[in-house]
């Protein structure tokens, strides 16, 4: 008799919720009672407390795509090629998150909705090749050659990121932006502001690894139900 | 001198965009999880007829 | 065992095949250049060129124009291979697939050069912009290198999935942004605009090569099946 309890939650993935539940609730708490008001930018700095860990962890999902995809090439196995498809997911959720409230910082701050800053368009190239990558994966012509090609974009893809981040950086020096205005991050940071920032990318590191583990194990689930549809089918005579 | 205070001091709290940010993010998060949970919803709902129509042949064998 | 003078018969072999292919085809060795013409055309009225903008414009114009070509000309000859079934072919004999891929490579590398020689005649023709410079020679070969060397993986890639026209582009163009920008410098430094970008932009270009060089033929042998 076959029993799958794969799909089911299990106590770790409950485990992992509660403590980021707890620890983003705390986070809170601290980006809007504890946290100064900075002297510069106003109360709009606070979104500095979430967009940057938000945006760490797209670049670590990226990263986490990549070793999967290499991993994936050499041992071909289905963990990984998991792995890497739900890291990439994930990491397009928190991309478009950083691209948002970057866009949304900018305007009051800056006075324009985008401007050609290194980070921000390196990150919205990181978004571009993360779409690239879902795209191949459901365009492919089978599941097997999707698994294959997207390995080879998160791949090159993430070698390329720091090339495209360089080569922002050095033209920007050459074309700096018309707008001039206060700098988004004032260059000093103080300590209860460094330790802010840290509890937040704690707190964000849970969650993304909260919802990788969800999204693995449905993918799971998925795939297996799939491959057993495929024998069912045959079996039938 | 006085110019820099005077910025200080016009410089509006901007507190939509900050809320505009924060919305964002968590919005942006729950919809996630909630089609993550959808999809979970599903995949259970194929798993418990998978599991049924396996035991029904199973069944359907042990009389033969 | 394929021996090393062995290897570079068939590299020989794969790329003679895809330049006769394209003068005996026509097709590819018209419409593109034609298509790359357009574009100048093109930008010529959208953005307004006036002779006193051409210095400031004409790099940009060029290697726009040079970067949607390079992908017109690599869509074209992957899916000529697969509507001839020519790739399966290939794969099913006993060549390395390193081969293939710099045999395919050469043969876009060499199909680009060809059609960027022609734009810059267009260029030199229609806005007056003409620049003969050793340095520029140079920067043509390494940025195409580039192109060659990504595109030919993705459009591998991409003639296997559907919608392939976009799926070339899509994976394509963010990614070259580094050799693109870099190219577009050196072009204008040449011209007589900033100094010091030849420096600073050509080694980015080289070490863009070696690297992807190296990590593009490994990727197509593991990840193109029969």
């Amino acid at each position: 008799m076959l029993d799958f309890n794969s799909a089911k939650r299990s106590l770790f993935s409950y485990v992992l919720a509660g403590l980021a539940i707890v620890l983003m609730t705390f986070n809170l708490l601290l980006i809007f009672i504890v946290a100064p008001t900075d002297a510069v930018l106003g109360d709009i700095q606070r979104i500095f407390y979430i967009h940057v860990p938000i945006a760490v962890m797209s670049f670590l999902a990226f990263f986490v795509v990549c070793i999967g995809s290499i991993m994936y090439l050499i041992r071909r196995t289905s963990y990984w090629d998991r792995l890497a498809h739900s890291a990439a997911e994930v990491g397009v959720v928190f991309v478009t998150i950083t691209l948002l409230t970057g866009v949304v910082w900018a305007r009051p701050v800056w006075g324009v909705w985008w401007t050609w800053e290194p980070r921000l368009t390196t990150t919205l190239i990181l978004w571009l090749i993360y779409v690239a990558y879902l795209m191949v994966r459901s365009y492919a012509p089978n599941r097997s050659q999707g698994s294959l090609y997207a390995a080879a974009i998160g791949i090159v893809g993430f070698v390329d990121v720091p090339i495209v981040y360089y080569s922002v950086q050095w033209w920007r020096s050459i074309h700096p932006a018309a707008v001039v205005g206060p700098l988004a991050e004032s260059g000093s940071l103080e300590p209860i502001m460094r330790n802010i920032l840290l509890v937040s990318l704690v707190a964000f590191v849970l969650v993304f690894v909260w919802l990788l583990q969800q999204k693995m194990a449905i993918q799971k689930a998925s795939d297996l139900l799939i491959s057993i549809s495929h024998i069912s089918d045959r079996t039938r005579v | 001198m006085s110019s820099i205070l005077l910025q200080v001091i016009e410089l509006p709290s901007n507190l939509t965009y900050l809320f505009a940010a924060f919305t964002i993010a968590w919005a942006g998060f729950f919809i996630y999880a909630a089609l993550l949970s959808r999809r979970q919803r599903d995949v259970q709902r194929d798993i418990t007829l998978l599991n049924k129509a396996v035991r029904s042949s199973d069944a359907e064998e042990e009389l033969l | 065992m394929l021996t090393m003078t062995n290897n570079f018969h068939v590299f020989a072999a794969i790329l003679s095949k895809d330049i006769l292919l394209d003068f005996r085809g026509r097709d590819i060795i018209f419409s593109v250049p034609i298509f790359g013409i357009l574009l100048i055309l093109l930008f010529n009225f959208a953005l307004d060129v006036t002779p006193d903008m051409v210095d400031d414009l004409a790099p940009g114009i060029l290697w726009v124009s040079f970067a949607f070509s390079g992908v017109l000309t690599m869509n074209r000859s992957f899916v000529r291979e697969k509507e001839q079934g020519g790739l399966e072919g290939l794969l099913i004999s006993p060549i390395s697939r390193d081969i293939i891929f710099f045999g395919k490579a050469a043969s876009n590398f060499l199909f680009m050069i060809l059609v960027e020689f022609v734009l810059l005649l267009a260029l030199a023709v229609m806005l007056g912009f003409l620049v003969t410079s050793w340095v520029l020679v140079l920067t043509i070969v390494l940025t195409t290198i580039g192109f060659a060397t990504l595109g030919t993986l993705f459009s591998a890639i991409a003639v296997e999935t559907r919608s392939r026209e976009v799926m070339l582009p899509v994976l394509f163009f963010p990614l070259i942004i580094p050799i693109l920008i870099g190219a577009v410098e050196v072009t204008s430094e040449v011209i007589g605009g900033t100094s010091g970008a030849v420096a600073r932009w050509l080694p980015l270009i080289g070490i863009f090569d070696a690297l992807f060089l190296i990590i593009c033929p490994w990727l197509f042998s593991a990840i193109i099946q029969e």
